[in-house]
């Protein structure tokens, strides 16, 4: 049973995580630490902090976010992530559709209850 | 003691490097950087004083695996990963794709040029017309017979000529003698048709079209440039007159000519643009080296000729050869002169020999044109 909730939780993970990434950078841009950090302080968010930076090139591959290096005021250069319009509109429309589904899904859950 | 935690640091990025060996190199590059900087990032905000630290540190990071899984394109496509030499090809499949094809080019261009190189033959007879339209070169008693041709190279790079191989050619197996001699010069002077040409077995008048240039030398290796030619001549006797078994007519249809480029040596058959027939003495013939050393060479306007005392001993025979007679007369002692004539149908033949009293010799050979006008 605990085994087949996992692999619930990951794919639903899997499914929103890159929309939550984009969230993040929505207000203003990142670089991967920082996005790794916040992402953790969601339970179930990340299982492990490394998988983060394979998204985040997905993204860039994909045109939803850019990258621009900025010096660090400790350490090397930092790649910095921000949205591309192309993520802003894939965002605006995952937020729409999630709202609906979430609601489908409430008023099934919630209608069950007791 | 402070704790350092490079080593683990390391071990994990070889497993991480490991673990995602089949990814593209720039994107295994970028991945191995970033989960680098982040590891460093991380130390940096709070210090591991122990190697228990730094494993859960790694840990929260994440598993190297699951990190290559989480770059695999294929695994975010719902399909399984790929592993083994399969993916490592497809994952570079480009520059793997390159290399191969480059490797195949090069193997291709080498086996190519050794191909080509193998086969290269430039070598061509250049085409003279003869006014006279003869191609059959009689071997008469005695006499020389001579043929050549005027190598040219047609082709784009130079090639050296090592040998005129005849006994590997028509003349097998014939009691032949021969030696080979070249023109002095290469390319320059074209070969011309001479109007008429008397004494058609000796050298400068062979198929009846001459070489301005004049002197022949010994056959000596030589290089040919593209587009340079040069008249090489066999000019022969027959070795062996007593055997009469042997003295058929020698079809004679191309010569081969041995040459080398580059690493390559081999013997190109130049053919004759006429086959030529050498016809055989009807009787006998005489020494092979008397014949290359005693017979002077004599063209319209007659040849006169001093042998050093040390090259020809009295009693040796010297030969004055005209188109219509051949005469001969034997060198006199110091001293002494002899004068030798003979008789044809359609004139004579006469040849004078002086020697002198430090026992050169002075040959004058006429033919019948200078006696006829009295040159």
């Amino acid at each position: 049973m605990v085994a087949v909730q996992a692999s619930l939780i990951s794919q639903m993970r899997r499914g929103v995580l890159q929309y939550c990434v984009l969230a993040l950078l929505a207000e203003e841009e990142g670089y991967g630490f920082d996005l790794v950090k916040a992402l953790g302080e969601v339970e179930g968010m990340v299982t492990s902090e490394g998988t983060i930076y394979p998204l985040l090139s997905r993204l860039r591959r994909d045109g939803l976010v850019e990258t621009t290096w900025q010096e660090s005021p400790s350490g090397p250069p930092r790649r910095y992530y921000s949205l591309t319009a192309s993520g802003r509109e894939a965002l605006s429309t995952f937020a729409e559709e999630w709202s609906r589904f979430r609601d489908g899904v409430d008023h099934f859950i919630e209608g069950r209850r007791p | 003691v402070s704790y350092d935690p490079e080593p683990e640091i390391q071990r994990y990025l070889e497993r991480l490097s490991s673990a995602t060996y089949d990814l593209p190199d720039a994107r295994r590059r970028e991945l191995l950087s970033e989960i680098e900087q982040h590891i460093r990032q991380a130390l940096a905000q709070t210090p591991c004083t122990s190697r228990d630290d730094m494993l859960a540190l790694l840990e929260q990071v994440g598993d190297p695996a699951e990190i290559a899984a989480a770059a695999d394109d294929r695994v975010d496509a719902g399909r399984e990963r790929r592993a083994g030499v399969i993916a490592f090809l497809r994952a570079r499949r480009l520059r793997n794709v390159s290399i191969a094809l480059s490797a195949l080019a090069v193997v291709g261009l080498a086996i190519g040029s050794v191909a080509w190189i193998q086969s290269y033959q430039p070598l061509a007879y250049l085409d003279v017309p003869s006014v006279h339209g003869r191609v059959a070169v009689t071997f008469h008693r005695g006499y020389r017979f001579s043929v050549g041709v005027t190598v040219r190279n047609n082709g784009r790079f130079t090639v050296r000529v090592l040998d005129v191989p005849y006994s590997s050619g028509a003349f097998s197996g014939l009691p032949v003698s021969a030696r080979v001699l070249m023109s002095r010069t290469i390319g320059g002077p074209q070969p011309v048709t001479r109007p008429r040409c008397h004494v058609p077995y000796l050298p400068g008048c062979v198929g009846y079209t001459a070489w301005p240039s004049g002197p022949y030398e010994p056959f000596r290796p030589f290089d040919l440039k593209p587009g340079r030619m040069r008249m090489l001549i066999l000019v022969g006797v027959y070795g062996n007159c007593a055997d009469q078994r042997n003295l058929v007519p020698i079809s004679v249809a191309d010569l081969p000519i041995r040459y080398r480029f580059l690493w390559k040596s081999a013997t190109a058959r130049v053919p004759l643009p006429k086959e030529r027939e050498i016809a055989p003495p009807s009787r006998g013939c005489l020494s092979p080296i008397a014949l290359s050393r005693h017979l002077i060479a004599t063209g319209p306007a007659g040849v006169s000729r001093v042998f050093r005392a040390a090259s020809i001993e009295p009693g040796a025979r010297i030969f004055c050869a005209g188109h219509a007679a051949h005469a001969s007369a034997l060198v006199p002692k110091r001293g002494g002169s002899v004068l030798g004539s003979a008789y044809g149908p359609d004139g004579r033949a006469t040849i004078h020999l002086t020697t002198r009293r430090n026992g050169s010799v002075v040959a004058v050979c006429m033919t019948d044109d200078q006696i006829g006008t009295g040159a």
